[in-house]
């Protein structure tokens, strides 16, 4: 492939998993807030909600899979859909109130977070290999 | 196998295609490892043929895979191969092959579906001829620990399909005595292009 096309190539999967990690966090802190707005336990609505935020992270995935790849959606989905809830519950508990939408914002943050921490870990991990390769020759 | 276990391998045979889609992302990347290809050649694991339009031309390759069902909706692409292409049904854990046989052996997100990956390794080691080279595309548990358990949590429901997402091949590789001489990181640590060698 020819090194032009490749750093596009390269750019497009970039925006698309970030886009994608976005909306999932968005997605999820919808989700809880969803749950949290109907009438019962607190606790019991949380778990209900993020069990909910799982539900979208994996139909997204399974749906977006054959353009951005099965694991490069479901791995890091997972960990946005899991965590940003649980950051943002945890914020809250500490005394911070969101705003609803200023909430679901945090939520697209905690994805473009991830994707930011994951393009550092793949550079890390290609010199990790690198060096690996290099000892054995 | 139990007929909830039958059923399940049946559908993953007819969504496989879509499952696998990702070749639009990796294809490239399998497609440069498959380069390497040289001589008499076992590719493991074939499936529905969906890596066929990777190999290179001319080769002389013998497919395997476990699934009937896999190997019939292969053909069509096996006709499309401009080199020798020949597919065999059989258990990569018991290779029905003899000893010191091929030159290279390859799989491509096989070792993740086999039940017993290091048997299946020892098999590959046993048909390779010495210094012959195994070529792997495979994705294996990262060693980053959030993204490890995210892989483990999700080994609990791919399990059902027959998919173990947490498997640590590297380690599994060096068990069966093959020498890694190369690894490339295709996605972060946990999609790998593995080179290995058969001790002379």
């Amino acid at each position: 492939m020819r090194p032009r096309r490749k750093r596009w190539r390269r750019l497009a999967f970039a925006l698309g998993d970030c886009a994608f990690l976005l909306a999932i966090g968005w997605l999820a802190v919808a989700a809880v807030q969803v749950t949290q707005s109907l009438p019962g336990s607190a606790l019991l609505l949380s778990f209900l909600g993020m069990g909910l935020a799982m539900l979208i992270q994996m139909g997204l995935s399974f749906l977006l899979a054959p353009l951005l790849g099965s694991i490069e959606t479901m791995t890091p989905s997972m960990v946005v859909a899991m965590f940003s809830p649980m950051v943002l519950e945890g914020i809250e508990m500490a005394g911070f109130e969101f705003i609803p939408s200023l909430a679901r914002y945090f939520g697209a943050l905690c994805g473009a977070l991830m994707f930011g921490w994951m393009a550092a870990y793949a550079a890390a991990c290609q010199r990790r290999f690198q060096r690996t390769c290099a000892t054995h020759e | 196998m139990s007929k909830l276990a039958c059923r399940i391998v049946n559908l993953r045979t007819r969504f496989y295609d879509v499952c696998e889609g990702s070749q639009l992302r990796r294809g490239h990347q399998k497609a440069a490892i498959f380069r390497e290809i040289a001589g008499r050649t076992l590719f493991a694991a074939v499936g529905t043929g969906l890596d066929i339009r990777l190999f290179p031309p001319g080769q002389d390759i013998l497919a395997i895979d476990i699934n009937p069902e896999m190997l019939r909706r292969a053909q069509r692409r096996r006709q499309d191969y401009p080199g020798k292409l020949e597919f065999l049904l059989a258990d990569a854990q018991g290779l029905p092959l003899a000893d010191a046989s091929f030159d290279t052996v390859v799989t491509s997100c096989t070792l993740c579906s086999v039940p017993d990956p290091v048997r299946a390794l020892r098999q590959f080691h046993r048909v390779l001829k010495p210094g012959g080279r195994l070529l792997m595309f495979e994705h294996v548990r990262s060693r980053n620990l959030v993204l490890g358990l995210a892989l483990d949590a999700m080994t609990l429901w791919t399990r059902i399909w027959g998919t173990e997402m947490n498997r640590d091949t590297l380690a599994n590789v060096r068990r069966a005595g093959f020498h890694i001489t190369r690894i490339d990181s295709i996605y972060l640590d946990i999609i790998l292009a593995i080179r290995a060698q058969k001790p002379r």
